[in-house]
C-alpha cells in the first residue's frame, strides 16, 4: 500500500487531470476525492470521501455526480462499484453561497484479483483435498487478475506488472512483468504467511491487489489397508484400534504434507515396531508393513515414526492396536473367507 | 566279533535316527502345506474361474454373496420383482457410476477391483457384466450419459494413468474398446453429452495445461495454463468449471471457462473449504463452505439470483442436482459433523450417517425425505444409514445412486413410485 500512497502523490502532482483506474486525484478544482477500499472489485462498495487544502468545506455543500447524474451529497457518500471494465467518474462539487468553491472527480475501473495457491507436499494419487504447505515443501500460488478493457477484452498477463510480497516483505526476485506465478518455501511451523500481489497494467489504468493467507501444516500419518484385489483402501483409514477380519494383512502409510513425491521415495525413513519389536522395513517398499497372524494372537501395537533424510523439521509418529482375526466382523470382513 | 556287533548296533542307530529325523521332516512339510494351502484359500485361491462367458463373473459374483451377508440386496442377475425403495445394487467396491441413456434409467458401474463394467437396471434389480476387459484396481471411473467411460487407476510405475473406451456392445459381455489418455492427468470431466473430455495435465515446463480433446483423446485444444494441478473439473450447464480442490479453513476458489476462448470468470471465491456442484441448467449453482467443524450450505437458483444459505449442513459432495425437477436438490446431510470434517473424511477417517433431504434451491428450503426413510429404516431412520459420496440422479429423476464411503458399495434410491 504505501507503494500505492506514492503513485497517487506523484501521479497528482505531476499529470493532473488524467483518470487512473481507482487511483484518488486533485482535478483541477481543488477537491481531492479518495476512494476506500483504494483498488475495489468489481459490486463492491466503495466510501468516496472529498477533501480540501484550498477550500473550507465545513462553510460549504457537497454535490456528487456520477456521469453528470447526481447520487448524493455530503463530504462522504457510499457506492457501489459495477461490473469488470465498466468506468465509472464520480465528480464532486463544493459549493456555497458565492459559487462553486472546488471541484474534484475520480474514476473507478474496478477490477478482480485473488491468488490461489496449493503446495506441492506428498498426496496420495486421486486425493480429492488440497496439498496442504507441510514442512520443507514449497508453495506454488499464482495471481489470477482480470483487468478488463471497455471493449471487453481482457489485459493478458504478459502485459501486466505483479509485485509479490511475503510478510510485507517484498520478492523482487519472482516480480515484475508477466510474472504472475511464483514459488515460496512453505511457512515455518506453527505460522501463517501472508502472501500478497499488487498488479498493474503496463500503462498503470489498471490496478488490483490480493492477499493470502498460507497457515503451516504438519505431516499427518495415516494408515489405510492395501488390499490384494482393490488397493490402497483410501476412503478407509485404519482406526487407532482396528480389528480387520484378515490373518494377513499388508497395510501402507501415507505420510499426507510430507516433503516427498511419493510415500515410497528414499528420503522418508519409516521406522516400523509392532509389539515394541523394530521391524526392518522394506527397501522397495518402505511404507508398507505386512502383518500375519500366524502363530500368534493377532493382536499388534504397530508404531511408526517418520523423519526426512534432508529435513529436520520432518518428525511423525503414530500408533495403531490392530487386531487380525479371522472369527470377527472387522472393518474389512474377507470376502472369500466369509463366503465360505 | 564284538567289534562287529558294536559296528551293527551303531549303524542300526544311525538307521533309527536318520528315519526319526525323517518322519519329523515330513510331518512338519505337511502342515506347512496345509498352513499354506489354508492361506491360499483364504485369499481365494480355491475360488473357481469367474466365467467370462457368462453376463456374470469377476469379483462381483465370486464375493458379492459373501461380502453382502445380511444386506437386503438382490442376488446380481435376478429378474424378480421390483427390488426395495432402498437397496444395495453391489456391494464390492465400485470406482464409479452413471446413467445412461435417457429413454428408461439404466445405471452402469465400474468395479473397482477388475475394471469391469456393469448394468443395472433399477426396475427390476436385475445385474449384468458389459464389459470382459480387465484393468485391476481402478480407482476413480466416470461414466458418461452417452456409455463412454474413464477409467482412471496407477500403472506399474505409480503415474496416474486414464483409459477412454466404449462397449463395443450393449447387449453382450465384450471387450472395452478405447486408448489410454496422456499420464498424470490430475482431474478429468466428460462434456455433457461425453464427447469430449477436459483434463488438467502437466506440461512439462512445471506448470499445467487445462486441455479440451475428443473422448478418445484426439484433437487436443490447450484451453488454459495455470500454475497448479489440484483442480477438480465439472462440465455442465456453465460450461466448464474449476474448482480448487479443498480444505477445511482454506479459502478456495472456483472459475468458469469459456469453452472457445478458455478466458475464465470468477464463480465462487474466497470461501473457507469450498465445494460447488454446478446445477443442469446454466447460473445454478449449490456449494459448501467448511471450517472445523462448521459447515454451511448454499444454492443460487441462477446467475443474477441471490445466494441463499440452506437449512442443512453439508457438503456439496453429498449433494446431487435433479434434472427433471427445476431447482431441486437432494442431499444427504450428516447427523453430526464431526471434528475436521472435510479434512478427515476426505483422508477415509470419518465417517457419517446421512439422511436425505429434498432441497427447494428457488426458495432455500429443505425437507427431509420421509417417505423413504421410513419405508426403508423404520422408526430408526439411521439404521441402514450411509456415508454418501457422489450422489448422481437420472435424466427422469426417478432413481438415485450414490456410494457408501464406508465400503464402496453402490446403493440405488428409488425417488418415485
Amino acid at each position: 500500500m504505501r507503494r500505492l500512497s506514492v503513485h497517487i502523490v506523484a501521479l497528482a502532482l505531476v499529470v493532473p487531470g488524467v483518470s487512473y483506474a481507482q487511483l484518488s486525484l486533485i482535478s483541477g478544482g481543488g477537491l481531492s476525492i479518495s476512494a476506500s477500499p483504494a483498488l475495489p472489485a468489481p459490486g463492491e462498495v466503495v466510501r468516496l470521501s472529498a477533501e480540501s487544502f484550498v477550500a473550507d468545506l465545513s462553510r460549504s455543500t457537497i454535490y456528487w455526480y456520477k456521469d453528470a447524474s447526481p447520487v448524493g451529497e455530503g463530504g462522504t457518500i457510499e457506492v457501489r462499484t459495477g461490473e469488470a471494465g465498466e468506468s465509472e467518474t464520480y465528480t464532486a462539487e463544493a459549493s456555497n453561497d458565492e459559487g462553486i468553491v472546488a471541484t474534484g472527480s475520480i474514476t473507478i475501473r474496478p477490477a478482480s484479483a485473488e491468488i490461489v495457491w496449493e503446495s506441492d507436499a506428498l498426496v496420495p494419487p486421486f486425493y480429492r483435498g488440497r496439498a496442504l504447505p507441510g514442512p520443507g515443501t514449497r508453495v506454488r500460488a499464482e495471481a489470477n487478475v482480470r483487468f478488463k478493457r471497455s471493449d471487453g477484452s481482457f489485459i493478458p498477463p504478459s502485459d501486466i506488472v505483479y509485485s509479490w510480497e511475503r510478510n510485507g516483505k517484498e520478492l523482487a526476485g519472482v516480480s515484475g512483468r508477466g510474472k504472475s506465478r511464483i514459488s515460496v518455501p512453505a511457512p515455518l511451523l506453527f505460522s501463517t504467511d501472508k502472501l500478497s500481489v499488487f498488479a498493474e497494467s503496463m500503462d498503470r489504468a489498471y490496478a488490483a491487489e490480493a492477499h493470502a493467507l498460507i497457515p503451516s501444516t504438519d505431516t499427518v500419518l495415516v494408515l489405510y489397508l492395501d488390499h490384494p484385489l482393490f488397493g490402497v483402501r483410501y476412503t478407509q483409514a485404519l482406526a487407532p484400534e482396528t480389528t480387520l477380519a484378515e490373518t494377513e494383512a499388508t497395510l501402507a502409510a501415507i505420510p499426507y504434507f510430507a516433503e516427498a513425491a511419493r510415500p515410497d521415495d528414499s528420503k522418508l525413513l519409516y521406522r516400523w515396531a509392532v509389539n515394541g519389536r523394530v521391524v526392518e522395513s522394506d527397501p522397495e517398499e518402505p511404507d508398507r508393513i505386512t502383518l500375519s497372524a500366524d502363530g500368534s494372537n493377532g493382536f499388534a501395537f504397530l508404531e511408526l515414526a517418520l523423519e526426512h533424510a534432508t529435513n529436520w523439521f520432518e518428525a511423525s509418529k503414530s500408533a495403531w492396536q490392530i487386531t487380525l482375526s479371522n472369527n470377527v466382523d472387522g472393518l474389512f470382513s474377507d470376502p472369500f473367507r466369509s463366503s465360505q | 566279533m564284538n567289534r562287529t556287533r558294536i559296528i551293527r548296533y551303531i549303524a542300526l542307530g544311525i538307521i533309527f535316527v536318520v528315519l526319526i529325523a525323517l518322519g519329523i521332516w515330513y510331518a512338519t512339510l505337511s502342515g506347512r502345506t496345509a498352513s499354506i494351502e489354508r492361506l491360499g484359500e483364504a485369499r481365494g485361491f480355491g475360488e473357481a474361474i469367474p466365467s467370462f462367458g457368462e453376463s456374470i463373473g469377476s469379483t462381483f459374483e465370486n464375493i458379492a454373496t459373501g461380502i453382502s451377508a445380511g444386506q437386503s440386496s438382490p442376488q446380481a442377475g435376478d429378474e424378480g420383482g421390483e427390488p426395495p425403495t432402498l437397496w444395495q445394487a453391489s456391494a464390492v467396491p465400485v470406482a464409479g457410476i452413471g446413467f445412461v441413456g435417457s429413454s428408461s434409467p439404466t445405471m452402469r458401474f465400474v468395479e473397482k477391483a477388475t475394471g469391469y463394467v456393469f448394468e443395472v437396471d433399477p426396475r427390476s434389480g436385475s445385474v449384468r457384466r458389459l464389459s470382459n476387459t480387465l484393468i485391476p484396481k481402478v480407482q476413480e471411473a466416470l461414466i458418461a450419459q452417452s456409455g463412454a467411460i474413464l477409467l482412471r487407476y496407477l500403472d506399474d510405475s505409480g503415474r496416474t494413468s486414464t483409459f477412454s473406451g466404449m462397449l463395443a456392445t450393449s447387449t453382450d459381455t465384450g471387450p472395452l474398446a478405447g486408448r489410454e489418455l496422456p499420464k498424470l492427468i490430475s482431474s478429468i470431466a466428460f462434456s455433457p453429452n461425453g464427447s469430449e473430455v477436459f483434463y488438467i495435465v502437466p506440461d512439462g515446463t512445471g506448470a499445467f495445461s487445462g486441455v479440451r480433446a475428443r473422448a478418445d483423446g484426439t484433437q487436443q485444444k490447450k484451453m488454459i495454463s495455470t500454475a497448479l494441478s489440484g483442480w477438480k473439473v465439472t462440465w455442465g450447464a456453465d460450461g466448464i468449471v474449476l474448482s480448487q480442490r479443498a480444505a477445511s479453513g482454506i479459502p478456495g476458489h472456483a472459475y468458469a471457462i469459456a469453452e472457445t476462448s478458455g478466458a475464465t470468470e470468477p464463480l465462487a471465491g474466497g470461501v473457507p473449504g469450498l465445494l460447488t456442484l454446478p446445477g443442469p441448467r446454466p447460473g445454478e449453482v449449490l456449494y459448501s463452505a467448511a471450517s472445523g467443524n462448521t459447515i454451511d450450505t448454499y444454492a443460487r437458483a441462477g446467475k443474477n439470483a441471490a445466494t441463499l444459505s440452506l437449512p442443512i449442513r453439508t457438503l456439496a459432495e453429498k449433494c446431487a442436482w435433479n434434472p427433471a425437477v427445476v431447482l431441486e436438490i437432494l442431499c444427504a446431510a450428516p447427523q453430526t459433523i464431526p471434528p475436521h470434517y472435510l479434512d478427515n473424511w476426505y483422508r477415509g477417517a470419518t465417517h457419517t450417517l446421512d439422511v436425505w433431504w429434498r432441497i427447494d434451491a428457488a426458495r432455500g428450503t429443505a425437507e427431509q425425505l420421509q417417505s423413504a426413510t421410513s419405508e426403508v429404516f423404520g422408526s430408526d431412520p439411521l439404521s441402514g444409514a450411509s456415508d454418501v459420496m457422489g450422489p448422481i440422479i437420472d435424466a427422469r429423476g426417478e432413481y438415485l445412486a450414490f456410494l457408501d464411503a464406508k465400503d464402496e458399495s453402490l446403493w440405488l434410491l428409488r425417488l418415485r413410485p
